[in-house]
């Protein structure tokens, strides 16, 4: 091992890849064998990865290559180094450029460990193959930092990193540079310590960047990961922890809170890889919190499917500029009272194509967001309570295409007449519950008439404030069969006669009329409809993730688990 | 005759309740296992038909009525594992409440009794792993969850653990 040291740092005085290119064509070396060998040397629980992983990779080497031609990376060259270092005596003829085979490499390494895994992310398990060839080479310091700092990028970054261009991830020493003073700054969550057990990833990596960053010379605590060689000085003891499988290892991790979770990924690659698993990571209850930049991207991209962020505040950028498309795995979806912008949302929810649920309520919209809306098809349940920014356009479009929509509450968002009649023609009918409240002046009674026609089975109808009702809209109404609820509150044009007609509404429960009639008016009605609970809710709760004090769950789902 | 009693066996084993086993299996006798360290250990019925490995093959067996009073074997699991394990299910079952809530503090008590040390609860880990006893597992895992959260610093924890 040292020797192949020695050997490495001769040939590696700068990291320009050109040169490396030129220096390391003679060395065609068993990158493989150098990948090999750490696997062995590494902690993975992976008897079969070894054979399979060179067996794979010679197959890939003759394969189309990345463009790793292109892509000038530190990394790229660390693997290089690691190239030469490991000149071992087998030679396999390969054509191809050991940088290119090692990302590839990586990328195969990946793929065992996601077969052994079960079901992981994309995003994790290149990082830890990057990280193994970063390990072979710990020449000299100068070596080390931009290692160092490649891998703080690669983990930083790994959100924006794809499985299927490794190569592209790995970014120039330079850019690894800025990358790193931006990385400060950025993807980190800022979360109240001592309250809640929530954090996110990039905030436990943010100590050992800040270490990076301050201290140039090599110290005892600079490495951040450690040779096998220099394990096997440090600890003494046998690790215990290599018997145990790596299901067994999730086992132990389900136990863990979220902080814990994330602490756990730092103490070494195995419980890195461990910690990311998708299966930990399925709920998230982020609520008001303020979310650093590119961290919303992270927590996407860790595979949730339930996220609960009522009342956050996102930071810009949430993205990073310029990701490939990834899909989203996030089926409910809460941002009621969140504070963040149009182009924020838009790439959020461009990137989503399984929501069930989302609750938008009281946030930003306009017509592109509502197209990718739209285009979640299985969406059951929205909820666009005082939204800004719904034109007639998007309200069309969204009833067009969200055709098994159940509930329905698009209450107070300033709808045009335009806007309401495109809604009540397109709407599915698949709708039971809705919330049309506060569109003053623009909804008729025509309106609901079309609305029955659309929705005869419906079964919460609430159209409080909407002023311009007549008497005559009581006709239509008693057509719903099967309505049970029916608010009609502050619709001061109706008489408080009429409502004694709804009693010939056998399913109608509950009535709410606020707004509209005396207290001794309110006597004579409850004693003419003794069956009907009246004014029973003042808050309609028509999609509402969360109704009255529970906080802990969005739509009967749990968001920490 | 004794395909009739097997066949109610198996409906209970299907429905977890496997104390109710006790009372159908008229044969409650003892099960012998044998580790990988030679050691032959006599167990009763009910609690080896916890352990997966050796419950299928008692079914195997019956099913085709063979009855033999062979010795099973348990490559996997050490003697004084087994002893363990054994003790942590018989403590488990004297109780009424459920495992779930008990289970972890009888293990502790066991644990604290024994000095066992990290190592030790690891291999009670694998055993209970490959013997598939679900409740074991859980409260095992918790243990060392437990243990792992304690641990304040990143480096702390690679130091207990040797990592």
């Amino acid at each position: 091992m040292s020797s192949r040291k020695h050997r490495g740092c001769e040939n590696m005085e700068n990291f320009c890849p050109v040169t490396r290119k030129r220096s390391t064509n003679k060395n065609q070396v068993s990158v493989v064998g150098a990948l090999v060998s750490t696997t062995k040397s590494s902690q993975y629980e992976h008897p079969s990865s070894p054979p399979a992983l060179t067996f794979e990779a010679l197959e890939e080497m003759g394969i189309g290559m990345l463009d790793s031609e292109e892509s000038s990376s530190s990394a790229l060259s660390a693997i290089a180094l690691a190239v030469s270092a490991g000149v071992t005596s087998d030679d396999n003829s390969n054509e191809t450029t050991p940088y290119a085979s090692v990302p590839r490499m990586a990328h195969k390494l990946q793929h065992t460990q996601r077969l052994s895994m079960g079901a992981t992310g994309d995003t994790t398990l290149d990082i830890h193959a990057v990280e193994d060839s970063l390990a072979m080479c710990r020449q000299s310091a100068e070596n080390l930092q931009i290692l160092a700092q490649t891998k703080r990028s690669a983990l930083c970054s790994e959100g924006s990193s794809n499985s299927n261009s490794p190569s592209k991830r790995l970014r120039n020493p330079l850019v690894a540079v800025t990358c790193n003073n931006q990385i400060d700054g950025t993807a980190l969550l800022n979360f109240q310590p001592s309250t809640s057990r929530l954090a996110q990833g990039c905030l436990t990596k943010k100590p050992s960047s800040a270490q990076i960053t301050t201290r140039m010379i090599p110290r005892d605590g600079f490495f951040v990961f450690r040779t096998p060689a220099m394990s096997a000085h440090i600890s003494s003891g046998i690790n215990y922890f290599e018997r145990l499988s790596d299901e067994i290892l999730l086992d132990i991790f389900k136990w863990l809170p979220k902080k814990t979770l994330l602490r756990m990924a730092t103490v070494c690659r195995r419980f890195n890889r461990c910690s990311h698993d998708d299966s930990l990571w399925t709920r998230l209850d982020l609520g008001l919190r303020t979310i650093r930049p590119r961290a919303l991207e992270e927590i996407v991209r860790r595979g949730v499917l339930v996220l609960r962020l009522a009342q956050t505040s996102i930071q810009e950028p949430a993205f990073a500029p310029l990701t490939e498309a990834f899909t989203v795995r996030l089926q409910y979806l809460d941002l009621s009272m969140a504070s963040i912008t149009r182009s924020s949302l838009l790439r959020l929810l461009s990137h989503c194509r399984h929501l069930k649920k989302i609750s938008l309520e009281n946030t930003e919209l306009d017509d592109s967001i509502c197209a990718e809306i739209a285009k979640n098809e299985a969406l059951e349940a929205v909820n666009l309570t005082m939204a800004r920014g719904l034109t007639a356009n998007s309200v069309r479009l969204m009833m067009k295409s969200l055709i098994s929509l159940s509930s329905l509450n698009i209450s107070w968002t300033d709808l045009s007449a335009d806007a309401v009649t495109a809604l009540v023609t397109h709407i599915s009918s698949n709708v039971i519950r809705l919330n049309i409240a506060g569109c003053r002046r623009v909804l008729f009674d025509s309106h609901v008439a079309s609305l029955q026609n659309r929705c005869p089975q419906l079964l919460e109808l609430d159209l409080s404030d909407c002023n311009s009702l007549t008497p005559t809209v009581i006709t239509a109404i008693m057509k719903f069969k099967m309505l049970e609820y029916l608010s009609v509150s502050r619709c001061y044009l109706i008489p408080a006669t009429k409502f004694i007609e709804l009693k010939s509404m056998p399913s109608l429960t509950y009535l709410d009329i606020f707004g509209m009639l005396s207290d001794a008016a309110m006597e004579v009605l409850e004693k003419q409809l003794p069956k009907m609970g009246i004014n029973k809710f003042i808050h309609s709760s028509v999609s509402r993730p969360t109704v009255g004090t529970r906080r802990t769950s969005i739509w009967g789902l749990r968001t920490r688990d | 005759m004794h395909s009739k009693y097997w066949k109610f066996f198996i409906k209970r084993l299907f429905q977890h309740s496997l104390n109710k086993m006790s009372i159908i299996a008229t044969e409650s006798e003892s099960v012998q296992l044998q580790t990988n360290d030679g050691v032959i250990h006599t167990v009763s019925i009910d609690c080896a038909l916890q352990m997966c490995p050796v419950r299928n093959m008692i079914m195997l067996e019956r099913q085709r009525n063979l009855y033999t009073n062979d010795v099973i074997p348990l490559p996997r699991v050490d003697a004084k594992n087994l002893r363990f394990i054994i003790k942590w299910w018989s403590s488990v079952q004297d109780l009424e409440e459920s495992v779930g809530t008990m289970g972890k503090k009888q293990l502790i008590q066991l644990l604290t009794e024994e000095n066992a040390s990290h190592d030790f609860l690891m291999q009670v880990i694998l055993a209970a792993n490959y013997l598939q006893m679900k409740d074991l597992l859980k409260a095992t895992t918790h243990v060392l969850a437990d243990a792992l959260n304690e641990c304040e610093s990143v480096e702390e924890i690679r130091k207990k653990f040797n990592l």
